[in-house]
């Protein structure tokens, strides 16, 4: 079994399921072996976990070519909920399905639900190679960003940028990627949201500038990006850590499934998650709550202070 | 033949022995006053108002330090919180020692032979006058370094059980689960036993207890109670979970031992699983033990 453990709001899953989708394409597919992938539309349902997994792994049908195959969960949140009966999946998945050797397993998880399932469960004892994914340096989200960056014009210099930097043989564009890799700790959606965070329309920061006589009306409006600098942390009431830690370990939740995870009516977590999302701590995309991937670092280290297993 | 000697000489010289005693007596009482005369100072309006400045700012730096620390360790990550208030008795302790040198420096000449007489005179005075009070305090002084408890402990002194709230000169404060606050000597390191459930780290086991009939299956009961305690938002997972059973009479007793991430979500903790363990429990379909008070008694004999 091979672990890929990325940091938990990253895009681990998408970028696993991707390499997977070029793997079973590709003509250099290792020994013909089938891929088979834990499909999934949205997180299952918490009784539903258990046949969701055997339905796809545990009546595996004989390749022709192969009595081996590989099997591939993306995201292995998506397979277990803190709660009473969520890890019912977690339990079958080791004891029935990781027993079989025929199968080689590939499995991606988050560093804070990875943790979690090591203590409860003992997944390592399992698997072969376990490999925490790297962060992303300056010079590596500078080509990853280049897409966007040759697409658009966008200006990196900016004041404060030039008082933060050391260095004064990189160019800006250099210098912003490398402080925004600082900033994010090398994860790619928080420094996706960073940036986005920090670009604004030249037009705008013009209008803040009372006493600029120059006129630039006949300059097309760019966009410049500002010194990518992480929010700090709002003050957080005794209950809202073990909310944002829940939301870690899952990646997403539903408010119902948050609630389950943490043991509360879903009455107290609608009031709780209001408050968290009025402090941007927490967002909703189609009734899936997630962390504000620009809190992560922040979040991170404040949990790890406050003694979670993260 | 002695004895005869010795009261023939007593009753004829009587007068004058009581003479040399009056002398010597009054010789003292002169002595005595030229040490006093040569230990105090000479006593001025300024070192008067400059002893109320020293009082004051000493009682005020004690009370703002006191509250700057206990902010602070509030909003700080709580891995540090009782750190920063393990602190306080020695700040406490800084202030207070630095303003009684001070104001003795103020009123008395502290030469080697005065300190000396000093020591003497106040360790007789405070040691018929109060005893216990120099014995707290002595034993609060001790305890900072011995660390019995600190700031933040969950401790058990005789019936009183509650965190540590806060460490004086001559005792401690402990919150109740009640929400009251007993004040305790320090004294009481002498002579009482005293249980400390997490000796400054934060967290500290909690034993919760479960009551089922012998028709339980104690197996499926303890996959249970592990369960519970892996899926408790309180559950720090750092640290071992451990299940007890015990054979009763009336019954079977289970016990789950577990730590909470903060030792202050004790009773939330407590209850949390106790809630979940119970609603599972009657999922299974498990029955408690149904005893009259006369079967207790029974028992317990």
């Amino acid at each position: 079994m091979w672990i890929i453990v990325g940091a938990s709001i990253s895009d681990s899953p998408m970028i696993i399921a991707d390499f997977i989708q070029d793997l079973a394409d590709s003509s250099y597919q290792y020994k013909k072996l089938p891929i088979q992938s834990f499909q999934y539309g949205s997180r299952p349902e918490n009784d539903k976990l258990r046949q969701c997994l055997q339905k796809q792994f545990g009546n595996r049908l004989p390749s022709p070519d192969s009595d081996r195959a590989i099997a591939v969960i993306p995201c292995l949140e998506n397979c277990f909920l803190r709660s009473m009966n969520g890890l019912e999946a977690i339990d079958y998945l080791r004891d029935s399905l990781l027993t079989d050797t025929s199968i080689f397993w590939i499995i991606g998880v988050g560093q804070v639900g990875w943790q979690y399932l090591q203590a409860i469960s003992a997944l390592e004892s399992y698997s072969d190679h376990v490999t925490h994914l790297e962060k992303l340096s300056g010079d590596q989200l500078s080509q990853w960003f280049e897409a966007v960056t040759n697409e658009i014009d966008i200006g990196f210099q900016s004041s404060a940028l030039r008082s933060e930097s050391s260095e004064n043989d990189l160019n800006w564009r250099t210098q912003y990627f490398k402080f925004l890799s600082k900033e994010s700790k090398g994860v790619d959606s928080v420094a996706v949201q960073l940036f986005l965070e920090t670009l604004q329309i030249r037009e705008e920061i013009d209008k803040e500038k009372e006493n600029e006589e120059s006129s630039e009306d006949d300059q097309p409006p760019i966009l410049q990006a500002k010194l990518p600098i992480n929010p700090s942390l709002p003050s957080l009431g005794g209950e809202d850590v073990y909310f944002l830690y829940s939301l870690l370990l899952h990646r997403t939740l539903t408010e119902l499934q948050l609630a389950q995870s943490v043991g509360l009516s879903l009455l107290d977590v609608k009031d709780k998650i209001q408050a968290l999302r009025k402090l941007r701590l927490v967002e909703q995309q189609d009734n899936l709550l997630r962390l504000n991937p620009a809190y992560y670092p922040a979040v991170y280290s404040r949990l790890d202070g406050d003694n979670f297993l993260v | 033949m002695i004895a005869l000697e010795f009261s023939g000489y007593f009753s004829m010289g009587f007068p004058k022995v009581s003479f040399y005693l009056a002398q010597s007596v009054g010789d003292s009482a002169q002595e005595t006053a030229e040490q006093a005369k040569d230990l105090l100072t000479e006593i001025t309006l300024i070192k008067v108002v400059e002893a109320i400045v020293i009082v004051i700012v000493a009682f005020a730096l004690t009370k703002l330090l006191d509250r700057f620390l206990f902010w602070i360790s509030e909003r700080i990550a709580k891995e540090w919180r009782l750190r920063v208030k393990q602190f306080v008795p020695f700040v406490r302790m800084l202030v207070l020692t630095s303003a009684i040198v001070l104001l003795l420096n103020r009123f008395l000449n502290l030469s080697q032979q005065n300190v000396l007489a000093i020591t003497g005179t106040v360790a007789l005075a405070l040691g018929f006058a109060f005893k216990d009070y120099v014995s707290s305090i002595i034993a609060g002084l001790l305890g900072l370094f011995e660390a019995p408890y600190q700031i933040g402990d969950r401790i058990k002194i005789g019936e009183d059980y509650g965190e540590v709230m806060s460490y004086g000169l001559r005792g401690l404060r402990l919150r109740t689960p009640n929400d009251d606050i007993v004040s305790i000597p320090h004294n009481k390191i002498w002579t009482e036993a005293i249980s400390n459930a997490n000796m400054g780290s934060l967290e500290a086991q909690v034993t919760t207890s479960f009551y089922l009939e012998h028709y339980a299956d104690s197996e499926q009961v303890r996959n249970i109670l592990y369960r519970v305690a892996q899926t408790s938002r309180y559950t720090q997972l750092k640290l071992p979970i451990a299940v007890v059973i015990e054979e009763k009479i009336w019954g079977t007793l289970f016990k789950l031992k577990a730590y909470p991430i903060d030792a202050r979500n004790e009773f939330d903790y407590k209850t949390d699983l106790t809630l979940r363990a119970k609603k599972k429990f009657r999922e299974c379909g498990f029955s408690y033990p149904n005893l009259t008070a006369m079967d207790l008694e029974n028992a317990d004999g």
